[in-house]
């Protein structure tokens, strides 16, 4: 399989006022055609930042250090015109909050056959089929009706699904789902990870999926990455970082689950404006030992996996 | 719409209706001369003026200027406004803070002292008031345009529009645009009424286009002419009654939208 997107040392930072928010730092991986990414983190820790950074959707304000090359192109540089040219036709992108990811005055078909017909040549009447035929193929057996609903007259897990249709309606080779489940009630949640599995199974599509529902992580995943305080303290493969956690923070995650008995993590995770010295973690940590205090680790190989911790290196 | 904005509805109809078609109510043309200054009867329900024009047809044949005028400089007011809010709105930064520094100065202009100066300038002509009107009338609209796109730029939807690919000028235009229909829409009744309002003010003082039928122009005729110190009421207060009837059905139809404008995009 070749590579399709390729992210070497990424920061992001956000100055405002005297203070410096690091978002993301350093965060490098990359990823393969028909590959499912899962990145995995609390609220704030920089995982939407990255789903950001890679669409180009940042604020012109954040300060963006690294490479992300997408087919072998560097994002960062090419012109602003055919970035936005990118979106939507080779990168779909699926952001959280379904109900406001429609605009309100206009059908579902309307929205969805705008995006063909921004990025194709196609008359009216073919893009109109291809939309029925997304839908039918969702599940909806009745398209017609569907394309002719309002957005506030679906459910949040249809108008996810509409979502979905529309940024993967072109078959981009990358989907961004950023929290795609957020918001949700369970069973639509269920809707849409067979959304996804349907999509993985019958296209060709690499997808970098962003959540904090270790459920779905451990449904859709490949690959996962552990964020933590804007860094990737874990990254490997999915089956074998669920059934053997090595670092501190993902063994804390993982025992925070509800089947593994509800262990909380103590503490809160740092502000990104004051960044902790030594380890990220340490604070937090019951394993913590002097280096880890003092010195930052680095992501290192062990095993089949790449990890941010002195303890895991030193064993 | 409630009701009050119903009965707005139906009495600014029959204003267009006049304006539109006035020989369907007018019983002559306002151009004929009959007996100058004859009192109300039953040929002339309303009198005839100096010249002899019947001053019911008269009053008839003003409704299309002073719609005209209202409607059109309401028109130019709100596209200049919302396209300035749009802009300032959805660009932020540097951009926005120009034009609303211009918006700032323009909000500081006294209108009618400024369309008096530029008729005085020009000439008085109803395009001179269109145009003064509103290139001066803009601000409130830009002002309110401006602070809704602020809220409505960060919105899924327009979000979902650049994840799709949509250029800014798409964003702007469709996605946005429609979204403030309901905020600009009583603000666009008001000014039609308060350009009416305008024109009439022009007109009395005699700015306005003296050829031209317009209530403004009646009640100025009927000041300059005699036809106040003779008394002669039905010269004077029917076209004063029709510019505030008129404008009270239109501020009415304002006022019952305004009410619905909490609700739409929220977040």
């Amino acid at each position: 399989m070749s590579r399709l997107l390729d992210i070497k040392n990424l920061s992001v930072s956000f100055v405002s006022g005297e203070e410096t928010v690091r978002a993301v730092t350093d965060v490098s991986f990359d990823l393969c055609e028909d590959e499912v990414l899962t990145l995995v983190g609390e609220t704030g820790c920089g995982k939407s930042i990255i789903a950001h950074a890679i669409s180009g959707l940042l604020p012109p304000e954040a300060l963006v250090s690294g490479e992300i090359r997408y087919k072998e192109k560097d994002l960062q540089s090419i012109p602003e015109e055919e970035r936005v040219l990118l979106r939507g036709c080779e990168i779909g992108i699926v952001l959280q909050n379904p109900s406001r990811a429609l605009n309100p005055l206009y059908t579902i078909g309307h929205q969805i056959r705008e995006t063909i017909l921004r990025h194709t040549e196609k008359s009216k009447e073919e893009s109109h089929g291809m939309v029925a035929g997304a839908l039918r193929r969702m599940g909806f057996s009745d398209p017609g009706i569907e394309m002719k609903r309002y957005p506030f007259e679906s459910s949040g897990g249809m108008n996810q699904r509409f979502v979905i249709a529309s940024s993967t309606i072109l078959s981009p080779d990358l989907l961004i789902a950023d929290e795609p489940t957020t918001g949700l009630d369970r069973s639509r949640i269920q809707d849409v990870i067979t959304e996804f599995e349907r999509i993985m199974e019958e296209e060709e599509m690499a997808i970098i999926l962003i959540t904090h529902d270790l459920a779905v992580a451990r449904r859709l995943a490949d690959r996962i990455g552990i964020m933590y305080a804007g860094e990737v303290v874990e990254m490997g493969d999915a089956n074998r970082i669920f059934e053997e956690p090595y670092h501190p923070y993902t063994k804390g995650l993982f025992g925070s689950l509800p089947e593994n008995g509800c262990v909380p993590i103590p503490g809160v995770s740092p502000p990104m404006s004051r960044i902790v010295s030594g380890c990220r973690f340490h604070p937090r940590c019951g394993k913590r030992t002097a280096v880890c205090e003092r010195d930052h680790p680095q992501l290192g190989m062990i095993d089949d996996r790449y990890v941010r911790c002195h303890l895991c290196h030193s064993q | 719409m409630n009701r009050a904005g119903l009965i707005g509805f139906a009495i600014l109809s029959i204003f267009f209706l006049m304006a539109v078609a006035p020989w369907i109510f007018a019983p002559y043309d306002p151009y004929i001369r009959f007996t100058p200054y004859a009192e109300p009867g039953t040929d002339h329900i309303l009198g005839t003026n100096d010249m002899g024009h019947d001053i019911l047809s008269e009053l008839i044949y003003s409704a299309r200027a002073s719609l005209f005028v209202g409607f059109v400089a309401a028109i130019l007011a709100t596209l200049l406004g919302v396209i300035i809010g749009i802009i300032a709105g959805y660009y932020r930064g540097w951009i926005e803070d120009l034009l609303m520094g211009v918006t700032d100065i323009f909000l500081m202009i006294p209108k009618i002292p400024m369309i008096i100066i530029i008729a005085a300038f020009l000439g008085s002509g109803i395009w001179v008031l269109i145009l003064v009107f509103g290139a001066f009338s803009w601000t409130a609209i830009a002002r309110i345009a401006r602070s809704k796109v602020l809220q409505i730029r960060e919105s899924g939807f327009v979000l979902s529009a650049r994840c799709l690919g949509f250029s800014n000028r798409f964003i702007m235009a469709r996605e946005i645009a429609p979204n403030l229909t309901h905020i600009v829409f009583p603000k666009f009744m008001l000014l039609a009424a308060s350009a009416m309002i305008t024109e009439a003010s022009i007109s009395f003082i005699g700015l306005g286009d003296p050829s031209m039928k317009s209530w403004g122009v009646m009640l100025s005729f009927a000041f300059t002419k005699g036809g106040l110190l003779n008394g002669m009421w039905w010269w004077y207060i029917p076209p004063g009654i029709a510019i505030s009837v008129c404008v009270m059905a239109i501020a009415l139809i304002g006022y019952s939208r305004e009410k619905g404008a909490d609700i739409g995009v929220r977040g």
